[in-house]
């Protein structure tokens, strides 16, 4: 211990709570990684974003030309325009279909749950470039769907338009986002105090009456944050209409990779990449303001 | 599976019942058994309970009074036997069919509707013309004193005035029995005092019938009209609540209602409905409801605040061995006839005796205030 | 018997319903999964129906192949080191926010908001960052940094509630029995967090292993399991890919089991 001098005493007295105690030095080396290849990356893009890309390069002029581009032109609006509607179609698609598996998880009792539970997970611990990709040999030519109706006698000759185009899109899009929609849904309702049920029913609601007044407007937090979380992957996402949605249903994120692996566009790209952060950022933002960022974010940290 | 007895006539655990001749009756529970899985958690209980009165169940933890309870608002089915509401047998009529309200012990507020709402809940379901549904309301809240709270949310609310919405939630319908599952139970001890009160008024001035389930004897005897002490899944006595604490039939309900002391000993000598019983050679003239046999064993039961300093019809002689003060009383525990022990509360009446540990004392009690026990 | 018995059978119909319904979207969503399996086993040199024969004539193919082979060994590489990496991270991030420091709210977001990112960005940024730094592309530079900030929020926020929830009780014990406070770290801290370590590391290393779009942007030549998938698929449609998907699809399934249970048991015992 150490000696009680007159010294230590005043300090005592004085002693506020340190802004920066000295365990907080461990987050220092994730901080220099965070800082290198996340912030500096990000500002790097922004400013690509306002610079020329030639057949020579990067031209390092400041102009706007770039997002001039991309408003006054009609193709990138109007990509723009389809990606947000296959991202609200497959939202409420997925919505549809996952909330009665999520309250079909979550009235299941004891190890009969965590099994389906389990069972509903497993798939999408399979990379989404599979999950993607099967679709192709389900309903391509000489694929499974196909077969089945020829087996059938129903067609005479294997269907075209499965593949490659927005609808192929829509399944593509709720068969790999399907877990991120039930699981927030599924944790909202598993929350549900059961008693509630119970009060309600003591006061004269019969089973319907009691979903609609008291278990529904209960999972909105879980369906709040199933529908953000889908609605944002699918703005951003480019595996699954490269794969399965032909030029029909180019989407934001397929332009924006061609920038980059094919017309060697960068600056447009960079472009491209901004509004498309703006526009994901924005969203959250303003769902956050409405619903409370933490009521969204309740299915992270699994 | 439980198999229910084959005889019709109710076991001995469920006294006949005389309450059917003094009120129509609200409840009636005949010979119910229940059993979760292996476990059978009722054992052919049968109670009448009046109209207008307030009933309690009373009983330790696991002696299924909860679910003899939820088992008349129609959360759980009996396994066997019958339960009639206002004379209708109700069988397996879904809550939503009965006219019970409870009050749960947790509450369960539907936490995204305001007081109001909460309140209104069970009147807009069942589709009560919307224009009386506030004036309803208003009177509901302004019986358990809350106007003016119409727009708070429950998460805003104190435990004492959640309690209240609870109530006003369920009284605004109307019921025919008002089931309140141990709803004092996360209350202090001074709101819960206040409530004591609060309920007895409120069912006065409703008259409906109350049924309340609780461990607490003290609460159970403030408030009732009649009490039922279970344990175990039978019931053990049914009476008023002087006549619980006064004529406890059992060592369990002597126990359990108050604070007893139990002397266990051999009957030496019998005169009538006056017994001497020899306790490890202390002599102690007790009272008999019923006549004992000499040389039969016995328990006698002895109120704490029945024994006095000095001599009396019985006295016991010994060392005080611990003393603990309770404000109105001196709790003292005395050690006699070697390892025996016994506990006497000494009023102060405003003066402390000043007793201390070790000293030797007598006491005493009356064959009045000491009971033989009849099981 | 009173009990009327029709109130468990009113009960019954919807739920029976809904039963039904589950078991329909069970089976949406392993009808393809089984249909890859099945197809695997084709003996045809084509993708897809009719089935000419079973046989193992495609899993021997996978295996030999030689890229096959040099993907998987990069996969598992790269995932190893960077669940290392975003795990070491991780943590001194977890242990850091225990402590009081300024703006913590601000690096809270910076550890979070690549989660929200889309993933095209997400490589498409770094391609820029090291297109600026004339950073060629390669495994253990570009493609590791990529898979390193995909996972490191993740096992942040795998890391972070066992941490949080760590009972301080036990530090403070340790410490008035004189241990000094890298000492309580090293010997009381970090043993009880072990299953929770290990579970971040496996579940970084998922999620490296199947990283797909961010690697696209910053990988040249060589291949991950992943991008070898999408170039079978996108140049060659190659008979075998079937097999090497459901090679693949299980190992990834083994892997994610174990971090589910490790998980699991660290839960119950912080």
């Amino acid at each position: 211990m150490t000696a009680i001098t007159a010294a230590n005493i005043n300090a005592s007295r004085e002693a506020r709570p340190r802004r920066l105690e000295p365990g907080a030095l461990m987050i220092v080396p994730a901080l220099l990684w965070l800082v290198l290849f996340g912030v500096v990356p990000m500002i790097l893009l922004g400013c690509m974003s306002l610079w020329r890309s030639t057949i020579f390069g990067i031209e390092m002029e400041w102009n706007l030309d770039n997002y001039r581009t991309i408003f006054s032109d009609d193709v990138y609006m109007r990509v723009l325009a389809q990606t947000l509607r296959i991202a609200l179609a497959s939202t409420v698609l997925s919505l549809i279909l996952s909330y009665p598996l999520a309250y079909f998880l979550a009235s299941a009792k004891g190890r009969k749950k965590t099994a389906l539970v389990l069972l509903v997970f497993l798939p999408f611990w399979t990379s989404y470039v599979i999950r993607s990709y099967v679709w192709l040999p389900m309903l391509g030519r000489q694929g499974l769907v196909n077969q089945v109706l020829l087996w059938l006698g129903v067609v005479d000759a294997p269907i075209d338009w499965f593949l490659f185009n927005e609808g192929t899109v829509y399944l593509g899009l709720v068969y790999v986002y399907m877990l991120f929609m039930t699981l927030p849904i599924y944790l909202s309702l598993d929350r549900l105090d059961p008693k509630l049920v119970e009060a309600a029913n003591d006061l004269g609601a019969r089973p319907a009456q009691t979903f609609v007044r008291v278990v529904l407007p209960l999972s909105m937090p879980g369906v709040l944050s199933g529908c953000t979380m889908v609605f944002l992957l699918a703005c951003g996402v480019y595996v699954t209409p490269q794969l399965l949605g032909g030029p029909s249903a180019v989407m934001f994120g397929n332009i924006i990779a061609s920038q980059f692996l094919t017309s060697n566009n960068w600056a447009l790209g960079a472009a491209l990449s901004v509004i498309l952060v703006v526009l994901v950022l924005g969203c959250l933002y303003l769902a956050g303001l409405r619903w409370g960022l933490q009521r969204l974010f309740m299915g992270a940290g699994h | 599976m439980v198999t229910a007895p084959a005889r019709i006539v109710p076991s001995h655990a469920a006294p006949a019942d005389p309450m059917s001749l003094v009120r129509p009756v609200a409840v009636g529970i005949v010979d119910v058994w229940k059993s979760f899985g292996a476990t059978t958690v009722l054992k052919g209980v049968s109670v009448t309970i009046g109209k207008g009165e307030f009933f309690s169940l009373l009983g330790p933890s696991g002696c299924g009074k909860t679910t003899l309870l939820r088992m008349i608002g129609g959360f759980e089915a009996p396994t066997a036997g019958e339960i009639r509401i206002d004379g209708k047998d109700v069988g397996g009529l879904p809550p939503y069919a009965r006219a019970t309200n409870m009050i749960f012990q947790q509450l369960a507020l539907f936490p995204h509707l305001d007081v109001f709402e909460n309140v209104a809940f069970g009147l807009r379901v069942q589709k009560h013309p919307k224009g009386d549904i506030a004036a309803k309301v208003k009177e509901a809240l302004a019986l358990v004193r809350l106007e003016g709270f119409e727009r708070r949310m429950p998460d805003q609310l104190s435990g004492g005035q959640r309690q209240r919405v609870a109530m006003a939630r369920a009284i605004v319908n109307e019921p025919s029995v008002l089931l309140l599952d141990e709803p004092l139970g996360a209350l202090d001890l001074q709101l819960r005092l206040q409530m004591h009160e609060e309920l007895r008024r409120l069912q006065r001035t409703l008259g409906n019938t109350f049924v309340f389930v609780t461990h607490d004897q003290s609460e159970a005897m403030a408030m009732s009209d009649r009490i039922a002490v279970m344990n175990a899944g039978e019931i053990i006595q049914i009476g008023t609540p002087e006549e619980i604490y006064e004529q406890p039939k059992s060592r369990f309900v002597a126990q359990f209602v108050g604070h007893t002391n139990l002397f266990d000993g051999k009957v030496v000598a019998a005169e009538g409905q006056r017994v001497t019983v020899d306790c490890a050679g202390t002599p102690i003239v007790a009272h008999a409801a019923r006549p004992v046999e000499r040389g039969s064993n016995v328990t006698v039961a002895v109120r704490f605040e029945r024994i006095g300093l000095g001599a009396k019809e019985t006295t016991i002689e010994g060392r005080v061995v611990e003393r603990m003060f309770l404000g109105g009383a001196v709790r003292l525990v005395i050690g006699y006839s070697d390892d025996r022990r016994m506990t006497a509360d000494i009023a102060t009446n405003g003066v402390t005796p000043s007793i201390a540990v070790g000293e030797p004392i007598a006491v005493g009690f009356n064959s009045a205030d000491a009971r033989v026990l009849t099981s | 018997m009173a009990k009327s018995a029709q109130a468990p059978r009113r009960r019954a119909i919807p739920r029976l319903l809904l039963t039904g319904y589950a078991g329909l979207v069970y089976v949406f969503l392993y009808a393809p999964i089984a249909m890859i399996v099945l197809l695997s086993f084709n003996t045809a040199d084509f993708i897809g129906f009719p089935i000419e024969g079973l046989g193992l004539v495609r899993y021997r193919e996978a295996v030999a192949s030689s890229e096959v082979l040099h993907a998987a060994i990069n996969s598992v590489l790269l995932g190893m080191a960077a669940a290392s990496i975003a795990t070491v991270l991780a943590l001194g991030l977890a242990l850091g926010f225990r402590y009081r420091f300024p703006l913590k709210g601000v690096v809270l977001q910076m550890i979070l908001v690549p989660i929200v990112i889309p993933a095209v960005v997400g490589g498409v940024v770094l391609m820029v960052l090291f297109g600026y730094a004339e950073v060629s592309p390669g495994l253990w530079t570009t493609v590791l940094v990529a898979h390193v900030n995909w996972a490191l929020p993740f096992a942040f926020l795998t890391l972070y509630p066992r941490v949080h929830r760590f009972d301080r009780s036990l530090e403070e014990a340790a410490m008035d029995l004189g241990a000094r406070p890298a000492l309580v770290l090293r010997r009381v801290v970090l043993p009880m967090m072990r299953p929770g370590i290990v579970a971040t590391f496996l579940f970084s290393f998922t999620l490296s292993f199947d990283e797909f779009v961010r690697t696209l942007f910053v990988i040249g030549s060589d291949r991950t399991i992943p991008v070898l998938i999408w170039t079978l698929v996108i140049e060659r449609n190659s008979p075998h890919l079937p097999a090497v998907g459901v090679l693949i699809m299980a190992a990834t399934i083994v892997i994610a089991l174990i971090a589910f249970v490790t998980g699991e048991r660290s839960r119950s015992a912080s």
